[in-house]
């Protein structure tokens, strides 16, 4: 059984009187352990797709199974509870929470899930030393780096040990060299660690680390390649 | 780390949560003031139901309905043998013989109609007019009134030795005494500075040409036993052809103030919190729209939505018992500082009983409902800003909708 079974997905929004068609019937499957890129042009639905595998956005019509859980009717604490336990968000610009440090900026998730506040330490030490960004702990997101700063929001999104991890763009918002380190980081965790990414790019070099990169235009999968 | 959270994310604006807790602050500090207030006048009727007059009252029967209370039926007659049977009654504090009548104060071309009380050398009661004696002594011993300074000003007797009381005795006849003025007392209780005298008891009966007095006043140890005190005593009473009354059906109207008070206290309160409920609002409302991107991050990452809520109601919270703290602690000097001097509104005051000088109160129980209630202030004007912060998706949350 696949981690995520996209079967004939929609996704429509309506602008005023124009209805934006986002995705267009889209079927999709992604398998634990995959190191995935969704590539295409702005605006050919990446984003959305992601959002909807994600839980944070809902289909016009279709269906999406995550673990096999119908997701796409889910209440919205079903949802809250299945991004908690089972998914993690990288996002473009990090979106980490400025007033914590970057230590409780990993514990939120871990805390949200109401584990133990040893257990919730241990395991920030562990994903700080994993992200190297050990020395770290007090600091805030301002006194750090672009590319600190995304590898923080992995180790945050590594939080509650998730079976999919969603970045959508993960390095657009970074130079080229630290782009790499972070995807690098990424790559390490998926092959170290068995963590399956699914991340958005319209960037040609980070394509190049996806092991299966799925090519979607206007709304369609165009096509896919495995690497 | 909720907690945390949020009040780093309030701090992070500064201005508004100074204009937050301001808002609470002032709140706080109006209710504070104005339940200082209330409880000055409270303390005051209070103190004029539990000092100041009788617990419960006993007096002939037909005295009640009579058309002229001095006629000499109206009076006690066998004053002795009730007050050793209501004495004997270990819940009993005080007895004391009162005879309170009309009469006219003269001196020389000017005259004053007095509401005059005879009454026992030393007399427990009337409490205001001892603590406001301002020349003599009160109670005073052997023949002499008492009057009030305002009393002898209207009768242009500054100073007099003397004063002339001219009444009505049992018997329908005129009958005067020139009386050695003992007391001059200047209460902040414009009853009794408007329109009370004292003389002592036998000066009362002479002038009267009675032999009892026209009342009993019982102060008990516990002022909410007088039901219970008044129906042991009653049957004893009636075989006398007495009657009793109790403080609350003697004071009816005071304790109907008092009760009007606690509405307008909380009429006061509504309003202070609908006004400061609604800057509270605007200024969180303003904070959530602006952390819109920030929710959305902690609800894509597995936040509920009912626990963003609790972040927007727990900043509010936060900044509401700061205020709350802060007006109690600016109107708590006030209030002591006014309960100590008072504050001086003139006449106006006489509306609630009292002098020129309004006096306040304190109850800490009081102080500490005004902070709780500053506090909720602030989570009410959170509630509809954690609200409408939540309603949206977690992606227009995100997209910072």
């Amino acid at each position: 059984m696949a981690l995520v079974e996209m079967e004939r997905v929609v996704k429509n929004y309506s602008l005023g009187r124009t209805t934006i068609h986002a995705l267009r019937e889209v079927s999709l499957a992604v398998e634990a352990g995959e190191f995935t890129s969704i590539v295409g042009p702005s605006g050919c639905g990446k984003t959305t797709m992601l959002n909807l595998v994600g839980c944070i956005d809902l289909p016009s019509s279709g269906s999406i199974r995550f673990d096999g859980q119908l997701t796409s009717t889910f209440g919205d604490d079903d949802e809250a509870q299945l991004r908690l336990a089972k998914i993690g968000f990288i996002f473009q610009s990090f979106n980490l929470v400025p007033v914590l440090t970057i230590a409780e900026n990993i514990e939120i998730p871990m805390m949200l899930a109401r584990k133990p506040k040893r257990e919730r330490r241990a395991r920030v030490e562990e994903l700080m030393e994993l992200v190297g960004l050990g020395e770290y702990a007090s600091h805030k997101p301002d006194e750090l780096s672009g590319g600190q700063r995304q590898r923080v929001a992995i180790a945050r999104a590594l939080a509650n040990e998730p079976r999919l991890v969603i970045a959508d763009e993960p390095t657009a918002n970074l130079d080229g060299a630290t782009g790499q380190s972070v995807l690098d980081a990424m790559k390490t965790l998926n092959e170290k660690r068995g963590v399956t990414f699914l991340f958005s790019t319209h960037d040609p070099r980070v394509m190049r680390y996806a092991r299966r990169v799925i090519r979607l235009r206007d709304g369609e999968i165009e096509g896919e390649g495995v690497s | 780390m909720l907690a945390k959270l949020a009040l780093l994310s309030a701090l992070r604006r500064p201005k508004r949560v100074a204009l937050i807790v301001l808002a609470v602050a002032l709140s706080v500090f109006v209710m504070e003031f104005v339940s200082g207030w209330v409880e000055g006048m409270r303390d005051r009727m209070r103190r004029k139901i539990v000092e100041e007059t009788a617990h419960v009252l006993v007096e002939q029967k037909t005295r009640l309905d009579a058309l002229d209370p001095l006629e000499p039926k109206n009076y006690i007659e066998d004053a002795a043998g009730i007050e050793g049977r209501l004495r004997a009654d270990d819940r009993v504090l005080r007895l004391e013989e009162v005879t309170p009548f009309g009469g006219l104060v003269i001196s020389g071309s000017k005259n004053l109609p007095l509401q005059i009380y005879g009454i026992e050398p030393g007399t427990g009661f009337f409490t205001q007019v001892s603590r406001g004696t301002v020349e003599g002594r009160f109670p005073f011993s052997g023949a002499g009134i008492a009057v009030s300074r305002k009393a002898l000003e209207l009768l242009g007797a500054a100073g007099a030795r003397t004063l002339i009381v001219l009444v009505e005795d049992a018997y329908g006849a005129p009958a005067y005494r020139e009386i050695p003025v003992s007391c001059v007392f200047q209460t902040d209780d414009s009853e009794f500075d408007d329109s009370t005298a004292f003389v002592d008891a036998p000066t009362a009966a002479a002038l009267l040409g009675t032999t009892g007095p026209a009342e009993l006043w019982l102060r008990l140890k516990n002022p909410d036993e007088a039901d219970a005190v008044r129906a042991s005593a009653l049957p004893f009473l009636e075989e006398h052809g007495c009657v009793a009354r109790t403080w609350s059906s003697l004071q009816g109207n005071l304790l109907v103030f008092i009760k009007f008070m606690d509405v307008f206290i909380l009429i006061i309160n509504i309003f202070v919190l609908i006004v400061a409920a609604t800057v509270i609002t605007n200024a969180i409302l303003m904070n959530v729209f602006e952390k819109q991107r920030e929710y959305g991050t902690l609800r894509a990452i597995g936040m509920k939505r009912k626990q963003q809520a609790l972040l927007v109601l727990l900043e509010g919270a936060t900044q509401g018992l700061a205020g709350a703290i802060l007006g109690a602690a600016l109107a708590v000097p006030v209030v002591l500082f006014l309960k100590r001097h008072g504050l001086p509104i003139g006449e106006a005051s006489h509306a609630f009983g009292g002098g020129d000088v309004m006096y306040f109160g304190t109850n800490p129980l009081v102080t500490l409902q005004n902070i709780s209630f500053g506090t909720l202030i602030a989570v009410v004007g959170s509630l509809y800003a954690a609200l409408a912060g939540t309603r949206g998706s977690v992606v227009d949350a995100l997209k910072g909708a």
